[in-house]
């Protein structure tokens, strides 16, 4: 056993020497002659913790390997690398006579609770996700008192950076079979680096090239809670404070927390608002091009002609000024989401009333046209989830190319085909997009 | 899961306003349309009761699965393709009534080949999906699609020239003896529970309590079907129509909205149900078509579904070709005359495979 310990000291040694932060201590008591080795990383371990629970009692006591094995955060020696692992965790490692022990002495420098950014409510919780994997854990045992929620660290993911990934679910509530398919899809994962949950969605759907997002990326306490209490699967990432939830359908990423905590006709209120937002951003562009271009007589003469007066000036057919006011547009929305806050208001200052003011006056495009993209642009952000919105935005361009070629038709079959693309989408292996939750045959978790 | 019978039932229902229905009830308007309607009424009723009692008896099982464990081959393959052609043929009237409705009402300019080119790549999309999911199109489409639809068919027995007159004049000739066509036109808007021998895999336990209400709707439909054009537009004009729904809709206007014509939301909403009803009529096909396919497989994954619906677009581009709008009504009102044995024969089948199934 000798051998055995002063080979895997070596190893050690010889592993994670060569950097600074490296520690190799070697304690020697001066009465009993006892002798401990301490490996471990200074900048991920608490030295003062250290001095205080190994060092100082070492020297002070006379047993101190019962003492030891009693610390907390203790943990029992099982091989070379994944010793390595825990030491590039935060764990230091123990040699006592021929014992190798392991303590958790692991610090965390960025466990500060963040306040909620992405999806904002009013009056619910105010305050997201860390972005350390256990304060999260932490956070949503201490929504969901539940002695049946199961909280399970999977292999880490990502090939370079050895991502930590933990599984939370309601075992009486969640559906055996997709946690077992959620472990087989993660095992599969098979990338250097894996920094966001946005990843894990990618590398867990069947297909790499999706539009829309199945699973449903959150920062919200409460959301996880909530969904936790449907029987869905969480999956939390450190490093982030956003977590994965499994499976979704399409409707979940059009409600906002909000909608539990206002009276019930305000929230009904809210949810037909936000699908008008969705569809007057998905379709109105699209059908401005296929009602100037190719039926104006759809429209009461009036207003026909108020809309054929204010084009007077526009040069080009109706297609070619939608995809440049719609440009700007998005140009617009993109900047100001990557420039410094402060500079951000300056831009869709400048952006938004001047360059429209300007294109107008230019005859470059009309003035309904003006009202067409800022009516786009506001509702498209109507939908809370963000990831939802952004498919959205990506989608308005395929119907805007279809019903540039082929009218108010094409506009109709896009959007039908778009009703059957959505259909034909899984969320892990459930129906991705369909009125009801939870039905009999499968029944997605409700009751096992 | 029941719920999506009805949905089937009532989307057979609406798709059939617009097509060829009231064209083939209206040309005998005057000699035993009315008579025709009732008595479709009630042999559709009794035939989807006699079916759905049967079917019942198989949950989650399709008609094809069960021909194929329960009969013989050459039956099997047989009564499989004959059933594959006509509900490839539901569709593809509907198919090319719509193109020719698209080019003649909304988009003169793209000429038939593109517009039924259009059609045909969403089709596809839907002929392809997996059966549940299509039924989960088929319920959001209805929902989004319903409401409007109800809302013109109320506005047009609430037009200020409605003449319930005319109404009572066609009426009065109740007595006369309906023709076969007739018949069966009026019975073919009761036939969406017919898809259910594809779908039928997918519902657990069917539930026919609520079934009475099917009679109801179809009197209502079949009614507005053909007294709207009539009350509308008079007694002579709607029989002479091509379309007599869309002249009759194309007569009302919603005095304050920001869209004058009714016919535009009417045309819209209705290529939408109407590609809808192709879909579930070709999908239903397909099924019942996979067993007479010959067998494409590469690496594990069958390819036949797409051979066949590369087929039934084909022959559709052909159809379109060889078909001008006389010859296809001419072969609507054949194959609505079939329609009659056609089911009856069905509900024997099923007869015959409960009792096979029982031995």
């Amino acid at each position: 056993m000798e051998i055995k310990v002063d080979s895997v000291y070596e190893y050690l040694r010889s592993t994670i020497n060569h950097s600074v932060d490296a520690s190799f201590q070697t304690l020697k008591h001066p009465q009993h002659k006892q002798e401990i080795r301490l490996v471990y990383l200074k900048s991920l371990c608490d030295s003062e913790k250290i001095q205080r629970d190994i060092v100082k009692p070492f020297f002070e006591s006379k047993i101190i390997e019962d003492y030891l094995l009693s610390l907390e955060g203790y943990k029992e020696y099982k091989n070379q690398d994944k010793t390595i692992n825990h030491i590039l965790r935060g764990t230091m490692v123990l040699f006592i006579d021929e014992k190798i022990l392991l303590f958790d002495m692991g610090t965390n420098p960025n466990t500060a609770i963040l306040e909620a950014n992405v999806e904002t409510t009013i009056q619910g919780p105010q305050h997201a996700l860390s972005e350390d994997i256990q304060t999260n854990i932490s956070l949503i045992r201490r929504r969901y008192h539940q002695a049946s929620l199961v909280v399970e660290s999977e292999e880490t993911v990502g090939n370079a950076d050895k991502m930590d990934l933990a599984l939370m679910y309601d075992h009486q509530k969640a559906n055996p079979e997709s946690v077992k398919e959620i472990k087989r899809r993660i095992k599969k994962i098979n990338k250097a680096t894996i920094q966001s949950v946005g990843e894990i969605q990618r590398q867990i759907s069947p297909s790499n090239r999706t539009l829309f997002p199945t699973h449903m990326v959150t920062e919200r306490p409460d959301r996880i809670s909530y969904n936790l209490s449907k029987g869905k699967i969480v999956i939390l990432l450190s490093g982030t404070p956003f977590v994965l939830i499994v499976p979704a359908v399409f409707f979940d990423f059009m409600r906002s927390m909000e909608d539990l905590y206002q009276p019930y006709w305000v929230s009904k209120f809210l949810l037909s608002l936000r699908y008008s937002g969705l569809f007057i951003s998905l379709l109105l562009p699209a059908g401005y091009i296929g009602v100037v271009s190719f039926n104006p007589e759809i429209f009461r003469i009036q207003l026909a002609l108020s809309i054929a007066g204010t084009r007077l000036a526009v040069p080009y057919p109706s297609f070619v000024e939608v995809l440049f006011m719609l440009i700007m547009m998005e140009l617009l929305v993109e900047a100001s989401i990557r420039l410094p806050k402060t500079i951000g208001s300056t831009a869709t200052t400048v952006g938004g009333l001047i360059l429209g003011q300007a294109a107008v006056e230019a005859g470059l495009v009309s003035n309904i046209m003006i009202i067409i993209v800022a009516s786009v642009a506001i509702s498209n952000f109507v939908v809370p989830i963000n990831e939802m919105s952004f498919a959205m935005r990506v989608v308005k361009y395929l119907l805007l190319a279809i019903t540039a070629l082929t009218g108010l038709i094409g506009l109709v079959v896009g959007f039908i085909g778009l009703i059957i693309y959505l259909s034909h989408l899984r969320s892990l292996t459930e129906p991705y997009f369909r009125l009801t939750y939870n039905e009999e045959p499968e029944t997605t978790n409700s009751t096992k | 899961m029941s719920r999506y019978l009805l949905w089937l039932i009532v989307l057979n229902m609406i798709a059939n306003v617009v097509a060829y229905v009231p064209r083939a009830l209206l040309k005998e308007q005057n000699d035993g349309m009315v008579m025709g309607l009732v008595l479709s009424s009630i042999i559709g009723t009794l035939f989807m009761y006699w079916f759905l009692y049967q079917i019942r008896k198989f949950p989650e099982e399709g008609m094809p699965d069960l021909l194929e464990k329960y009969t013989q081959k050459w039956f099997h393959l047989l009564y499989s393709a004959l059933n594959g052609l006509m509900f490839y043929f539901a569709g593809v009237i509907t198919l090319l009534v719509f193109v020719d409705i698209s080019e003649r009402f909304i988009n003169p300019d793209m000429g038939p080949n593109v517009t039924l080119f259009l059609f045909l790549l969403v089709v596809c999309g839907g002929v392809l999906l997996d059966s549940r999911s299509l039924l989960f199109v088929l319920e959001i489409v209805l929902i989004i699609n319903l409401p409007l639809m109800i809302m013109i068919f109320i506005k047009a027995y609430t037009h200020d020239y409605f003449s319930w007159d005319s109404v009572k004049a066609v009426a009065t000739h109740y007595r006369e003896v309906p023709s076969w066509t007739t018949v069966s036109a009026g019975l073919y808007i009761y036939l969406g529970f017919l898809n259910l021998s594809v779908f039928n895999k997918y519902i657990k336990k069917l539930n026919i309590k609520w079934c009475w209400v099917v009679p109801l709707i179809g009197l209502v439909n079949l009614f507005t079907t053909v007294f709207v054009p009539v009350g509308i537009n008079g007694t002579v004009l709607p029989s002479q129509y091509t379309f007599p729904w869309i002249s009759t809709v194309d007569s009302m206007r919603i005095e304050f909205g920001i869209i004058e014509r009714v016919l535009f939301i009417f045309l819209l909403l209705y290529i939408g149900i109407s590609l809808l009803s192709i879909m579930i009529h070709w999908h239903v096909a397909l099924n019942w078509l996979k067993v007479i396919s010959p067998v494409l497989k590469r690496k594990n994954k069958s390819y036949s579904p797409y051979f066949i619906v590369a087929i039934f677009c084909l022959s559709s581009y052909f159809l379109q070709l060889v078909a001008d709008e006389k010859k296809l009504f001419d072969y609507t009102n054949l194959w609505f005359a079939s329609l009659i044995p056609a089911i009856v024969i069905m509900n024997l089948v099923l007869f015959w495979l409960i009792r096979r199934g029982k031995q």
